[in-house]
């Protein structure tokens, strides 16, 4: 079994995770139906019926906020014939109508009769054998919403997160003085779509090693812009303070770009690209509090870490990225930018947004770069050798850092080497 | 609010910027973006919306609102061999259609066409279509794109790397 090897040098996987269907198959059963998955933020359904519609490994899915304030996962496949009772993305629903024959259910998933019931004989006989069904358990962790679709959770949801629990409690904390509900997800969404696995973008998320090879235009362009405002650094482009890969447990893990709860001011190093830059954030800075200036900067600015969620969510940048598997070779990822609910200056989110727009998405300078060498991954993997695909930089080198997690140089292919071990050992335990 | 031209000086307008929106139709099918650059001002702002009925540029996610420096920043990357996802660029050929003008009081003209481009992008082909929102300022004999906004009609499903230029 190569992941047993995941101490060692020679640490690789074999080119069908990337390929097979049959492994794809096991993959969305073992680790979307089975195991713990994103599903969406609470700010995105915060009232009773609000609800956002989402693919959980080719199960459809509604999350509904209840009327008592609790969440609930239901399938969305009518009870009848399967048809699909909800269309919209997001929305609020009284009740939901399957368009096909009328039946009709409520946003608990109860469904109260069939349409035109006299020719079900037994109808009153069959009372909650014709809801829509529903995931086994949904739950939310400081805002995000977690759920298990086809059996009850081997784990609790904190034990299940083990590291990234900590780094969620740290940056939330910075991020909104502890209070959780005043961070939110934007109200629309930004989507990329590439031929290849999903793993490939879970991997490359948090990787370090591709940003000068993937990113080197960006990255010339920025440093030129830098220059030409007089404002490139040479001590380390963003802070000083040492950056690593950290494996956080269960298949997560992160790229700290400084040590966990350092500060980390990188937004004057984005302001020359942005359009407005200069001028949002002398916006920012008069309507701030003199003394919450620095804190408000940060908070405009990107998160100190890439943390990878095992399986489906990754918090980078200025986002939350849902990757959603469509096929072996065939993946959707969802970005949605983090904003604050209630910013001193509307000038902060703005800046997010900007940033948002300037380097992740559809449109942007850096991200849809990473789309094409998914692709020409996918073509490389056509061949046969040299097999397998290496994940083994830095074996051997780590370290266990002041949180006990295994630690290395930020280029290390620490997190790779956690998310595809944890993959084995789950699809280990399914078989 | 721009309309079908009524009068003769109606249509010299009309003539005169239909002729300005095919020269730069012509100039991003050619990948000529030294040129296309030069059809803006330098206060210019270039809007894709990510909604359809997108309102505040500011406080809402866009696909890009740029200025003039984000715009050289694309073309850059279309000329730059590591530049992964426009190499090579997209091929297009679009067609620009639908004209109408509005002359301002101020000197400027509102602007509205719709667009039709056929694209080729790795090996696949597609289409976009769509609607261009144009305020443009006199420039000698022609003119300069002061504001311009791509109205996408499905703008949240854009999920490729093509980063094609409406
Ligand atoms: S399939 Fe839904 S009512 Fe028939
Ligand atoms: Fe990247």
């Amino acid at each position: 079994m190569l992941d047993s090897l995941a101490t060692s040098d020679q640490y690789s996987v074999d080119r069908d995770r990337y390929r097979s269907p049959e492994q794809f198959a096991r993959e969305m059963q073992a680790i979307f139906h089975e195991n713990w998955v994103y599903l969406c933020h609470a700010s995105e359904i915060p009232a009773p019926g609000d609800f956002r519609r989402v693919d959980v490994g080719g199960i459809p899915l509604i999350v509904v906020r209840q009327d008592d304030g609790s969440i609930k996962g239901l399938f969305n496949r009518c009870a009848h014939r399967g048809t699909t009772v909800c269309e919209a993305t997001r929305g609020n629903a009284e009740r939901f109508v399957c368009p096909y024959h009328g039946w009709a259910y409520k946003r608990d998933g109860r469904n109260q009769a069939p349409s035109l019931p006299k020719r079900y004989a037994n109808w009153k006989d069959r009372k909650g054998k014709t809801d829509l069904a529903a995931a086994h358990t949904v739950q939310e962790y400081r805002g995000f919403i977690f759920g298990v679709m086809n059996r009850a959770p081997a784990q609790p949801l904190e034990d299940w997160l083990a590291g990234a629990k900590k780094v969620l409690d740290v940056w939330i904390d910075s991020m909104a003085d502890g209070d959780h509900t005043q961070i939110c997800l934007a109200p629309d969404s930004q989507f990329s779509r590439f031929r290849g696995n999903w793993k490939l973008q879970c991997e490359n998320s948090v990787d370090a090693y591709h940003g000068e090879f993937v990113h080197g235009i960006y990255f010339r362009q920025l440093f030129k812009e830098l220059e030409a405002a007089g404002q490139l650094k040479k001590d380390g482009l963003f802070s000083s303070l040492p950056p690593s890969a950290v494996n956080l447990g269960n298949g997560h893990s992160a790229l700290l770009h400084v040590p966990l709860g350092k500060s980390y001011d990188s937004l004057d190093m984005r302001i020359p690209m942005i359009p407005d830059g200069k001028e949002t954030l002398d916006r920012l800075i008069s309507e701030v509090p003199a003394d919450e200036v620095n804190i408000w900067k940060e908070r405009a600015s990107i998160a100190p870490f890439n943390m990878g969620i095992f399986p489906n969510l990754v918090i980078l940048g200025t986002q939350t990225r849902r990757i959603i598997p469509q096929s072996p070779t065939d993946t959707i990822s969802e970005y949605q930018v983090i904003l604050h609910k209630n910013p001193p200056s509307s000038a902060v989110n703005e800046l997010r947004l900007r940033y948002q727009e300037q380097f992740y998405g559809p449109y942007g300078l850096a991200a849809v770069d990473d789309l094409v060498v998914f692709e020409r991954t996918t073509d490389g993997l056509g061949a046969p050798r040299p097999a397998p695909v290496l994940l083994n930089r830095g074996t051997g080198q780590g370290t266990t850092d002041e949180n006990g997690w295994e630690s290395g140089d930020i280029t290390d292919e620490i997190p790779q080497r956690a998310f595809q071990s944890q993959v084995a050992q789950l699809l280990d335990q399914a078989a | 609010m721009p309309t079908p031209p009524k009068n003769t000086a109606d249509q010299a307008l009309l003539q005169s910027v239909t002729a300005f929106l095919y020269q730069e139709a012509k100039y991003l099918d050619a990948l000529d973006y030294d040129s296309w650059l030069g059809l803006f001002t330098e206060d210019a702002r270039y809007w894709i919306p990510l909604k359809r009925d997108a309102k505040d540029h500011a406080a809402e996610l866009n696909h890009a609102y740029d200025n003039l420096l984000m715009l050289r920043l694309r073309a850059e990357r279309k000329s730059t061999p590591d530049g992964w996802g426009q190499q090579p660029p997209p091929a297009t050929s679009r067609v620009i259609g639908n004209i109408e003008v509005a002359q301002q009081t101020d000197g400027t003209v509102q602007a509205e066409c719709t667009f039709i481009c056929w694209q080729w992008y790795r090996g696949k082909t597609g289409s976009m279509g769509g609607r261009l929102f144009y305020t443009l300022e006199p420039a000698g004999d022609s003119w300069k794109i002061r504001f311009k906004k791509v109205q996408l009609p499905a703008p949240e499903v854009i999920t490729g790397a093509d980063g094609v230029m409406y």
